[in-house]
């Protein structure tokens, strides 16, 4: 029973983490309609810049630094991405298709710079916090407790920046109607750049909190890709409930078949979760795409 | 009575008769044979790859898997049942064909960026799979060796000779364009450029889209598991490192600077970089980055890759010649 517990604890651990991972890609996904296949490769780029700056140049320093350095680097990367890259392939026909061949290339670029800069070997972020706390007799460790809090906090900020702001109501104006806001005079070229932007930001926070349980390798990134992909489709795109729904499901039952059947199986797990929910509902549980 | 002469089908023709009288001058030298081997191999891949993404619209990821599906079954079958490798070639292809059908019997409906999605996720999880398959035969961690080699009355194919291999990977190849040929230009190869083109119009004018481009899938990856059986029994050894993704870009580069829904194209491309990747072997970790920036480059330069090059002359033939009819 105790160990049900702590599977089910990790689950929930990943699952918060997955959230994060999951916004990001929904948002841009969402909003601008694209496909990126370096999100994966953004999110270990985060990650790994995340370790060369808390463990070998400056040595010691405070997550929450981190947690501020790392997405803006990360927020400048999409900014350069979109306007370089997505911005010129979308003004040309076909550019749903050469947009996702392009990312492919990015990813490759990403994933093997990081192999040449880092080495081979796979890297570990110091957890986020030490000691255990006791809730009802369960031990839960503290790391995860904050990984939790973080992700919960901000859930709540996007949330209150997609109803309260500005460009947030751009963004969420764009999603549902591109020819709309183009009416009612949005910038629709300033919005799909922050949007990238945003959900590179998401990509460094989730980089950085799943690294900081998992061990860090670029090819894992095509991993995390398909699974912030499969949590975006089961929550519906575009919908932050559907995604926290989604991610906290999906990262429980991750759990559990890694307990009862072994690591082997959870990718095919996700795979096999992804042709049922496209079989059954490909709009997603929560969506309204 | 003028006849006309198809030019695809005639340069076809032409290179399948200049590749066949390669090995008189090259035969003696090993590498460069195993070189062109690999270049039958990945036409054939390529090939197939541009069948379903630039004739069908279909974005499938899954044609390095197919091909790794195709080697690993015909691998298994000839090493534990003792099937011959000619028997394993469809084997292969009809395991490929069987499991690319399966799993895209759900999206095939959706937009393409789900199909993507469930093929690369065909793609990722085939490691762990083969990692799990340890007990039958799979080499695990490492690779599978002891490919049983190909076999005519008593006389084996060995690696020794490359150029008796290299003769049934032309025979292969001429046939794999031959039928790529002949479907790109078939009705049916026609609904699936008028799907592509113009889907809403196909559709009214009652072109099946789903039962299509299902077949046309399944088709591409047939192929693609037959090629990847043969590759087994040519050099003996298959491996789970196959599914990296430096082979994926390659692959997918030879087919975007050959022109996505360019026939022909694919081959060039497929003959260009399987050598251009010899000469970019040392320097390791940016031959990839290389790859990947020549994909971004070419999206953003010329999406129609070599084989749009053309069409800027086509329009200035079609500018002289009605010059002169006017005249």
């Amino acid at each position: 029973m105790n160990e049900l517990a702590a599977v089910l604890i990790g689950g929930v651990t990943i699952g918060g983490g997955y959230v994060i991972l999951a916004i990001g890609l929904s948002v841009l996904f969402g909003v601008s309609d694209v496909f990126n296949l370096a999100y994966g490769s953004m999110v270990m780029l985060a990650a790994y810049i995340a370790w060369v700056l808390s463990t070998t140049v400056l040595t010691g320093l405070s997550y929450p630094l981190v947690f501020i350095i790392v997405p803006s680097i990360m927020f400048g990367v999409g900014l350069a991405v979109e306007w370089g890259m997505v911005r010129v392939l979308r003004r040309k026909e076909n550019w749903h298709v050469t947009v996702i061949i392009a990312t492919v290339g990015l990813a490759l670029i990403i994933n093997n710079l990081i192999l040449h800069f880092a080495g081979p070997f796979q890297k570990a972020l110091p957890a986020l916090g030490g000691g255990v706390i006791t809730v009802g007799g369960f031990v839960v460790e503290q790391h995860r407790i904050i990984m939790l809090a973080i992700a919960a906090a901000l859930v709540v900020a996007l949330v209150l920046f997609f109803k309260n702001t500005r460009l947030g109501m751009s963004m969420r104006a764009v999603a549902q109607d591109m020819v709309g806001g183009d009416i009612v005079g949005i910038p629709r070229n300033r919005v799909f750049a922050y949007t990238f932007a945003l959900s590179s930001a998401l990509a460094a926070v989730s980089g950085i909190l799943l690294g900081s349980i998992y061990m860090l390798a670029p090819e894992r990134g095509w991993i995390l890709f398909i699974k912030a992909f499969v949590i975006v489709i089961l929550g519906g795109a575009g919908s932050l409930i559907g995604a926290v729904i989604a991610a906290f499901t999906l990262g429980i039952i991750e759990s559990l078949i890694s307990w009862q059947l072994g690591s082997i199986w959870v990718m095919p797990f996700w795979v096999v979760a992804l042709l049922i929910i496209l079989a059954i509902r490909p709009r997603g549980f929560f969506g309204n795409r | 009575m003028r006849i006309k002469m198809d030019r695809t089908i005639f340069a076809l023709l032409v290179s399948f008769a200049v590749l066949a009288l390669l090995p008189l001058g090259l035969g003696n030298n090993g590498y460069i044979m195993h070189l062109l081997i690999m270049c039958l191999i990945w036409s054939v891949v390529a090939v197939n790859w541009d069948l379903v993404l630039g004739y069908g619209g279909i974005f499938s990821f899954a044609q390095i898997a197919f091909f790794v599906i195709g080697a690993f079954t015909a691998a298994l079958f000839g090493k534990n049942l003792g099937v011959s490798p000619w028997l394993g070639l469809f084997i292969g292809g009809g395991a490929a064909c069987g499991i690319g059908m399966l799993i895209s019997l759900p999206v095939m409906r959706l937009r393409g960026a789900y199909v993507a999605l469930v093929t690369l996720g065909l793609h990722e999880i085939l490691p762990p799979l083969i990692r799990a398959g340890r007990p039958i035969g799979t080499g695990g961690m490492g690779s599978l060796v002891g490919i049983p080699p190909f076999q005519v009355g008593s006389y084996i194919f060995s690696a020794m000779d490359r150029v008796p291999p290299y003769y049934i990977a032309l025979v292969i190849f001429a046939l794999t364009m031959l039928t790529v040929h002949k479907i790109i230009h078939s009705r049916f190869g026609l609904a699936f450029v008028a799907l592509r083109d113009a889907e809403p119009f196909a559709k009214t004018l009652g072109v099946d889209d789903y039962r299509s481009k299902l077949i046309l899938f399944g088709i591409s990856a047939f192929f693609c598991g037959l090629i990847g059986a043969f590759y087994g029994s040519y050099l003996g050894l298959i491996s789970s490192a196959l599914l990296g993704m430096d082979l994926f870009i390659l692959v997918l580069v030879m087919v975007i600077v050959g022109g996505l829904g360019r026939f022909p194209g694919a081959i060039i491309g497929a003959f260009i970089f399987t050598f251009l990747n010899e000469f970019l072997r040392p320097l390791e970790e940016f031959r990839p980055v290389i790859l990947g920036g020549l994909a971004i480059a070419v999206m953003m330069g010329s999406p129609e890759g070599l084989m749009g090059i053309p069409k800027y002359f086509a329009g200035f033939k079609r500018f002289f010649r009605a010059k002169q009819e006017v005249t």
